[in-house]
């Protein structure tokens, strides 16, 4: 029997540069996880939610213009309607920026943090194979046995871990931007809807080179698949009981910075500087129409309410300032000397003691965000820190 | 004296208070080297240090002519490893792999789909490179990381224990295929190994390594001729007879167990043994000049080495 059928030739061609070693690293392991069911049943839903996205724009868009056929057919049925859709188109050429661009914001604030549930579910799935799974079959001697150092694997394997995160949460929120922006009823929308898009990329591209360091660390953390996505379920529901400690208010003495120990806690607070909701619905709060509604705030609120978590810290701050006063109101150490001349008077201070509260709850709340946000970048770059040290322990080992 | 393949010069690797490599000093050129050693030597630390696998603490070591320290990932591409244990990508079809082998190494995708289909058929795995890696038998394991290892064409391959396991069969086969890689293609082939008959019968230098230490490194022929003056007749009958013949003219002989005559001659050539043959008309089936000279030789070195380091 010929033993050697196949002549062995030798190869005469160009060896490829580093980088696209390092695509193939990124390319290999991602195609092996989108061949698991679960994650490609995840990232489907993902797109499936943005299309969903899309429809949600396109009947904002159609509202905003009264040619559009939504709002023929709702004139028809509802009249009053008609005026409503009217009065919105005015106000989107009047202050675009706001009728337009403070919208987007909030639907894509509240977009963005829906997409990173099923992010953190397709997470948990390949976690164990991110490194684990090669540093337990050994396949890492391969690697290394290649024209590849320790830092190409650690790029080609973070490449992945972005590409896998561009799939469920960047990759839909841009479609779903520029798709949005197509079924506007004007191409301005694209300039219009600008801080919407940068909102996502500074939340959902820091967000993601985050988790990017984290699952590199935790997926180094044993060799053992088990043992890993035990540490990352351990990781974030540990994380989810410091949640509940405490406040950031400095007027009351606790143990807040736990809080930080929570990477959902201090990606949330990224999300609230990026996305700045509660601001955002203040803004939409000043278009008034002639019977005082305010229909793009009565909206939208619910997408603000949903993604922000300053609005209870507003009510506890508030609280704080305001049930002192009420009792001092109602047992004076004082008597007070002198009534009041008149109804007008009384109604003008009990404005301007309004205006006092809601200014010292303002600062208190800016206050408060201001240690939230130093909190949440402390916290997020020690967890990077440490899941960088855990990596580097374990190549140095290997 | 042709240029070296592997240069090292005080390589000294430690775990601990271990010494796995002492001061190893070496200058080997291209050809089959055979890499002898008990288990636990330092042959797969010596590999490993040159790959750059595990950094070594002292010393120097050029592969093909390159710092190993400083032009590690440069060597890879011109280098092939198949490695002793099994280190498959779970899930991976053979020929995936082997592509994917061939990637990291540098080739564009088109030709490493073809390296890896020639490499597959010329280890010889025929459909089973459509399985997963992971339901292979360890023969086709060790093929697939012999195929893995030469896919990106090398100058030298570090075969590691590559016989382990195997039938005798599927051992022939890898011989063969090892063989010709050197006497045909011209790779440079470090075969290390505890089988000597395997070095043996596809090497042509020899290095042996004991406690860390390299005690012999020498061409197969040079180390032969040291322990000339040996011989096997294998003969049909009369092995009695002829052993006192032996004996008659000053030559110790024994009778093995296999029936062949072992004769101390002490020659440089067997003219004495084919004289005495001769004259008797004797013929002899076979006569086998250094019959187990490598497994003296290394035994011997091994004996010593111990003895040195025990002494020192």
């Amino acid at each position: 029997m010929a033993l050697i059928e196949q002549p062995y030739r030798h190869w005469k061609g160009v060896h490829q540069g580093i980088w696209s070693r390092r695509l193939v690293i990124a390319q290999t392991t991602l195609t092996g996880w989108l061949a698991v069911p679960w994650i490609k049943r995840t990232v489907f839903s993902c797109w499936m939610g943005a299309l969903g996205m899309v429809v949600l724009l396109f009947i904002f868009s159609q509202f905003v213009d009264s040619k559009s056929a939504l709002a023929e057919w709702m004139g028809q049925e509802n009249p009053s309607m008609l005026l409503i859709i009217g009065m919105l188109e005015t106000w989107l050429k009047q202050y675009p920026e706001l009728v337009a661009g403070v919208p987007w914001s909030l639907l894509f604030g509240f977009f963005a943090l829906a997409l990173f549930w099923p992010t953190m579910f397709a997470l948990t799935m390949c976690m164990p194979q991110v490194i684990s799974r090669d540093l337990g079959t050994r396949a890492i001697v391969i690697y290394q046995a290649k024209a590849v150092s320790k830092w190409d694997y650690l790029l080609g394997k973070a490449g992945a871990l972005v590409a896998l995160m561009t799939l469920t949460w960047l990759g839909p929120l841009v479609v779903v931007w520029v798709g949005g922006n197509l079924l506007a009823p004007s191409w301005t929308f694209f300039w219009h809807t600008r801080e919407a898009l940068l909102s996502t990329l500074l939340y959902v591209g820091g967000s993601i080179l985050f988790l990017t360091v984290l699952s590199l660390g935790i997926s180094s953390v044993s060799i053992k698949a088990k043992a890993v996505t035990a540490t990352w379920i351990c990781v974030w529901l540990l994380g989810w009981g410091m949640e509940g400690f405490g406040s950031e208010d400095p007027q009351i003495p606790s143990v807040g910075w736990l809080r930080h120990l929570s990477f959902r806690y201090n990606l949330a607070q990224v999300h609230s500087h990026a996305f700045d909701p509660a601001k955002n619905l203040h803004r939409l709060r000043d278009l008034k129409g002639p019977d005082g509604r305010q229909p793009l705030s009565d909206v939208l609120q619910f997408f603000s309410r949903a993604q922000d978590e300053g609005h209870q810290m507003e009510r506890d701050v508030r609280n704080r300032i305001v049930i002192p006063r009420l009792k001092d109101k109602q047992h004076p150490e004082t008597p007070r000397s002198d009534p009041e001349p008149d109804e007008e008077a009384a109604s003008q201070k009990r404005q301007q003691e309004e205006q006092a509260i809601q200014a010292e709850v303002n600062a208190a709340v800016s206050q408060m965000r201001a240690r939230s946000w130093s909190g949440a970048r402390l916290g997020l770059i020690l967890m990077a820190g440490l899941a960088a040290g855990i990596v580097h322990f374990r190549f140095r080992k290997a | 004296m042709l240029q070296p393949v592997i240069h090292t010069q005080g390589v000294t690797k430690r775990y601990g208070t271990q010494r796995a490599l002492d001061n190893v000093s070496v200058q080997v050129p291209p050809g089959a080297i055979g890499l002898l050693g008990p288990n636990g030597a330092g042959k797969t630390t010596f590999i490993k240090c040159l790959l750059q696998l595990q950094p070594f603490d002292t010393g120097q070591a050029t592969l093909l002519g390159r710092d190993v320290a400083r032009e590690g990932r440069e060597i890879r591409k011109r280098v092939g490893y198949a490695p002793e244990q099994d280190c498959h990508i779970p899930g991976m079809l053979g020929c995936e792999y082997v592509t994917y082998c061939a990637q990291l190494s540098g080739l564009p995708f088109y030709d490493a789909r073809q390296r890896a289909h020639e490499m597959l058929d010329f280890v010889g795995l025929g459909q089973e490179r459509y399985r997963a890696v992971d339901t292979y038998s360890t023969g086709m394991k060790q093929r697939v990381k012999l195929a893995q290892a030469i896919v990106h064409d090398p100058e030298i391959v570090f075969l590691d224990e590559p016989t382990n396991g195997l039938d005798p069969a599927g051992r022939e086969q890898i011989l063969e295929l090892v063989q010709s890689l050197w006497q045909r293609h011209g790779m440079t082939v470090v075969f290390s190994s505890h089988l000597l008959q395997d070095v043996d019968r596809i090497c042509d230098q020899i290095m042996i390594i004991a406690r860390g230490r390299l005690l012999v490194h020498d061409t197969l022929k040079n180390l032969k001729s040291r322990r000339v003056g040996v011989a096997e007749v294998v003969v049909l009958t009369g092995q009695e007879s002829l052993r006192q013949l032996f004996a008659a003219r000053g030559m110790p002989a024994e009778v093995l167990s296999n029936g062949h005559v072992r004769v101390e001659h002490g020659g440089a050539d067997l003219t004495p043994v084919l004289g005495l043959l001769h004259e008797h008309n004797l013929r002899a089936l076979e006569i086998i000049p250094s019959p187990n000279a490598l497994e003296e030789v290394f035994l011997k070195a091994v004996t010593e080495g111990s003895a040195g380091s025990t002494g020192s």
